[in-house]
């Protein structure tokens, strides 16, 4: 919220120097059109007038500062947010080739171990269960033994094979889903940042343009004010020579 | 062991609550073959005689037996010199088991042949930081060797040179490996040392009365050896009669399936007794402690069995391991042999049907994974145990 406000306060200063602008226009000019009726003003009025006026001409290079000041600010801005936009679309373009090129081939590699792990630890399961059979076949006593130690390794070997079906699901669901999902997710990322840095680019092009335009005006505002208060204080200097 | 005792632990845990739940409902068990309670010695003497048949038959042309690799997949985890260790540790109760029987000459052959295998083969060395199963190898082939060397049909033989040699070596290799605390272990603890820091009551017990024999013959001379040993063994005694597995300063709490509970120490009961009282300790077991220990095994054998044959160590009730089972039995028969003449038949007839009733169709037997090691282990262990009482 604070950052926004930063970003309308020279919006608002360039706003008010225009409004300014126009005032003293409005209030400079009657006397520009009135120029007929110049005979007619009285001397105490015209000092008053050049008084305001070099007034005017004080706050107007004042404003000029504050302008110059904003405009060294809204500039900064603009360069600050090109570069970060530009830093965020070279993060996106790193973190989805890293996720291509490494992140996502070793993740199929580990899948692919835990998968082999499985498949081993079924075939062990299975040979297991044949030596203990082989054990026991030799040995006729211990046929309670026999039934526990035999149900618990056709158990193993049921539990191995089921927990190989479950790794060949999670191998096959991390290369056909997970995997291209996280590439959409990240390539979208990338997209989304490339679209911020253009936005930041034509804003600085913008924030250039404003720039010039309001230094133009308050150049001219200037100008302005200095010709009207060259042209009252002519005028003020012929009546008092008038007077004399 | 402690490692394969955590994993069995966790393994049980998470597999007991489904396999009873899912099992017990839909299976009916099969109807069980009946057991008589005593079984005399006519009976022991020919289930003996087909495991000496099997062992005389399956002994590989070099003198050995089984195979010093890995050969199943349930066995794998080991250091790759374990599988020799244990080999080595097995061929040595074959050879302690031909020569304890009654001679023939195919059996005499065999013992000669599996005694120069012992003699000549690799010296078994620790394989790895944590398995240190060669202490298996050093304890029985120490075992075998003082056997022999109280035979008399082998004094001053060539066999026995090359045998006195070995054992020395692993005489060594023994003092080596006895743990700070007394005791010999097969496994070591972080941070690794050379001289490992855990033992278990039932290692250490198995080779006292070994190495009371090998002080007497000269084969050692440091007494201390021998002392810190039964030390150790007293120490893991508890007041029930119970050995703990390991030595622990504050015990476990026996409540529970605790393995320290009777019921998960009948192996280690009966080697601990018979090792105390065969090595002098006669007033702290007594005669009466003794049969206390046989009772217990009685009593609970049920736990026993149905440890038999698990794959997974430690897997069963109390913490039972199926590799206790023979284990247990011989060192029982060991016990007994150790009370009154008039009262050693009707132990060992108690114990027979128990060795009997689980000989497999070629002679052989097995109480842990069925690999080669282990059948030529526990047959010979078997026969240890159905000798008791023959005469």
């Amino acid at each position: 919220m604070p950052t926004s406000k930063l970003a309308v306060l020279p919006y608002v200063i360039f706003l008010t120097m225009l409004l300014s602008t126009s005032t003293i226009a409005q209030e400079s000019r009657p006397a520009k059109e009135t120029g007929t009726k110049q005979k007619t003003e009285s001397p105490a009025k015209m000092k008053k007038k050049t008084v305001q006026l070099r007034q005017q001409m004080e706050i107007a290079r004042l404003e000029l500062e504050v302008s110059e000041l904003s405009v060294s600010l809204r500039e900064r801005k603009a360069k600050e947010s090109v570069r970060s936009a530009k830093f965020a679309v070279e993060m996106a373009q790193q973190t989805l080739s890293t996720f291509v090129h490494s992140e996502a081939p070793v993740k199929i590699k580990e899948s692919k171990i835990s998968f082999d792990q499985a498949k081993n630890r079924a075939e062990l399961a299975k040979d297991e269960l044949n030596e203990l059979i082989a054990m026991y076949n030799a040995d006729e006593f211990a046929e309670m033994t026999k039934e526990l130690v035999l149900k618990r390794g056709r158990r193993n070997v049921e539990f191995s094979q089921r927990r190989l079906a479950v790794q060949a699901e999670k191998l096959e669901r991390l290369q056909k889903v997970e995997l291209p999902k996280k590439q959409h997710e990240l390539e979208n990322k990338l997209r989304q940042a490339q679209a911020k840095l253009a936005d930041s680019n034509l804003e600085a092009k913008k924030t250039a343009i404003e720039i010039k335009i309001m230094k133009i005006k308050a150049a001219n505002k200037i100008k302005n004010l200095a010709s009207d208060l060259k042209e009252a204080s002519e005028k003020l200097a012929k009546i008092g020579a008038n007077a004399q | 062991m402690k490692r394969c005792m955590s994993t069995a632990l966790v393994l049980a845990a998470l597999l007991s609550p489904f396999t009873w739940s899912q099992d017990s409902q839909p299976t009916k068990p099969p109807a069980h073959k009946s057991v008589p309670k005593t079984l005399g010695s006519k009976e022991a003497r020919l289930s003996r005689d087909r495991a000496l048949a099997w062992l005389v038959k399956t002994q590989n042309k070099d003198g050995s037996w089984a195979r010093g690799v890995i050969v199943g997949l349930i066995d794998s985890g080991y250091s790759v010199a374990s599988f020799y260790d244990w080999q080595y540790a097995a061929n040595a109760l074959a050879c302690m088991a031909l020569l304890r029987s009654d001679e023939t000459p195919a059996r005499r052959l065999a013992l000669e042949k599996g005694l120069n295998w012992i003699s000549t083969s690799r010296v078994p060395y620790r394989g790895s930081d944590w398995d240190n199963d060669t202490v298996w190898a050093a304890l029985c082939g120490v075992a075998c060797a003082i056997d022999v060397a109280k035979d008399t049909r082998f004094t001053d033989t060539s066999t026995m040179k090359k045998l006195r040699v070995r054992a020395k070596l692993l005489l060594h290799n023994l003092k080596r490996n006895q743990v700070p605390s007394g005791g010999w272990g097969y496994y070591d603890d972080k941070p690794y040392t050379k001289r490992p820091k855990w033992a278990t009551s039932f290692a250490t017990a198995m080779i006292l009365p070994v190495i009371q024999d090998a002080l007497k013959m000269g084969w050692m001379k440091d007494h201390r050896i021998l002392a810190r040993a039964k030390l150790y063994v007293r120490r893991c005694r508890l007041p029930n009669g119970a050995y703990q597995y390991a030595q622990r300063p504050i015990p476990r709490s026996p409540a529970g399936e605790s393995i320290d509970n009777v019921k998960g120490s009948l192996g280690r009961i009966q080697v601990c007794n018979w090792a105390l009282r065969a090595t002098g300790e006669v007033d702290f077991i007594t005669l009466k402690r003794l049969r206390q220990g046989l009772k217990q095994f009685m009593r609970y054998h049920r736990f026993l069995d149905v440890a038999r044959m698990r794959p997974v160590p430690h897997e069963a009730y109390y913490a039972n391991a199926g590799y206790f089972y023979f284990f247990g039995h011989y060192h029982a028969a060991m016990a007994i042999d150790l009370l009154p003449k008039n009262e050693k038949e009707q132990w060992h007839a108690q114990l027979r049907p128990h060795i009997v009733k689980t000989q497999r169709k070629d002679g052989s037997f097995c109480d842990f994974l069925g690999q080669g090691y282990m059948v030529v282990a526990d047959t010979a262990y078997a026969i240890l145990t159905l000798n008791g009482g023959l005469g």
